[in-house]
């Protein structure tokens, strides 16, 4: 006896995802899942964030690593709260993780939490975790070829962020290539130049982060 | 001090979370055993199919799928060109158009993860 299913194989990811994304909903928070290939800079963006503030805005981060707590260690510095998922080997966070995060976070004092995925330019990609808004990092040491090379991501970004582009003169990423390929399969997305150890164009990133709080929204008013 | 959590290796996440679905469906139907799952899944996913089916073999004992099938129909990428609404499958990693000449497009086909139907034991 054949029975026709048709129903998404992470349809339990998803299920789940729903409910943290309604969780975000009744507790007005703004989520950013950052998604890229280990060491492409993502601890150091939030750091940046997190070392001139956001006007006001309250953050939360939850960290996801196969191993250790240096990453929430790094941002526990600054006394925001967060969380260390280990995954285990596993290469990516699933929305059931971000669920048992959000129990050991106060919600009620977070405006915006970001959640910095395993670094992996593939599995993260089909997993919601109920984000709002998805940002991927490539830095120039990576390559060029990346948007090909992993089409799913950066269709699916909000925004793509080059990092450490100090490094531009010494290595031969054609920023040109770049930009097109991603503009390629998606066009219009933004892409903001950045350097966390020089601190250019740190601002575009605050700024951005800043546009995603929804005006109106209660906490802040 | 830094929270952490812990989980389980979950490399074989994808599988394990079909199998509670067909597991679920076995409910619905009221059905002990599935004979054949056909799953279709898009190239653009980057599923190695080896891998998937050396792990579903490996976590399927003791489940209702413990006698099924795998079959997987991976589906090619299919882009339609933004320029002139040609549907093509690209020839090479840089998607370019054979009719324009148009870099990129808008992908319509190949990222799919749908569990297409499930064959139950008759005996």
């Amino acid at each position: 006896m054949k029975v026709d299913v048709v129903q998404k194989i992470l349809k339990a990811n998803d299920d789940i995802a729903k409910w943290v994304r309604a969780k975000f909903d009744e507790y007005e928070i703004v989520c950013i899942n950052m998604i890229s290939a280990p060491g492409s800079g993502k601890t150091s963006l939030i750091e940046s964030v997190l070392k001139q503030g956001l006007l006001g805005v309250r953050i939360g981060v939850i960290e996801g690593d196969p191993e250790t707590t240096r990453d929430a260690e790094r941002i526990a510095k600054y006394e925001v709260p967060v969380v260390q998922i280990n995954t285990a080997g596993g290469c990516h966070l699933e929305s059931q993780l971000v669920l048992q995060a959000l129990d050991k976070l106060p919600l009620d004092e977070i405006d915006l939490l970001i959640i910095e995925n395993v670094g992996n330019l593939v599995c993260p990609v089909g997993f919601d975790l109920g984000e709002n808004s998805r940002v991927a990092v490539v830095s120039v040491t990576e390559g060029q070829d990346k948007p090909f090379k992993y089409p799913r991501l950066f269709q699916t970004a909000n925004i793509v962020i080059l990092n450490k582009v100090d490094l531009l003169p010494y290595v031969p990423f054609d920023v040109n290539e770049f930009t097109q390929g991603v503009h390629a399969i998606q066009p219009g997305v933004p892409i903001l130049h950045v350097s966390c150890t020089r601190g250019d164009g740190v601002s575009n990133w605050v700024d951005w982060l800043v546009g995603q709080i929804v005006p109106g929204n209660k906490k802040n008013a | 001090m830094v929270s952490l959590i812990k989980t389980d290796m979950h490399e074989l996440s994808i599988i394990t979370s079909l199998i509670e679905q067909v597991e679920q469906i076995c409910k619905e139907h009221e059905k002990n055993l599935v004979s054949k799952i056909v799953l279709r899944i898009g190239a653009l996913e980057h599923i190695n199919t080896e891998t998937f089916l050396f792990m579903f073999e490996q976590t399927k004992e003791g489940t209702c799928v413990e006698h099924a099938k795998l079959n997987l129909i991976i589906e090619p990428i299919k882009i339609r060109c933004r320029k002139c609404s040609r549907e093509y499958q690209p020839e090479d990693s840089i998607w370019l158009c054979p009719q324009c000449n148009e870099v990129g497009g808008e992908i319509i086909q190949g990222t799919e993860m749908i569990l297409e139907s499930i064959y139950f034991d008759e005996k």
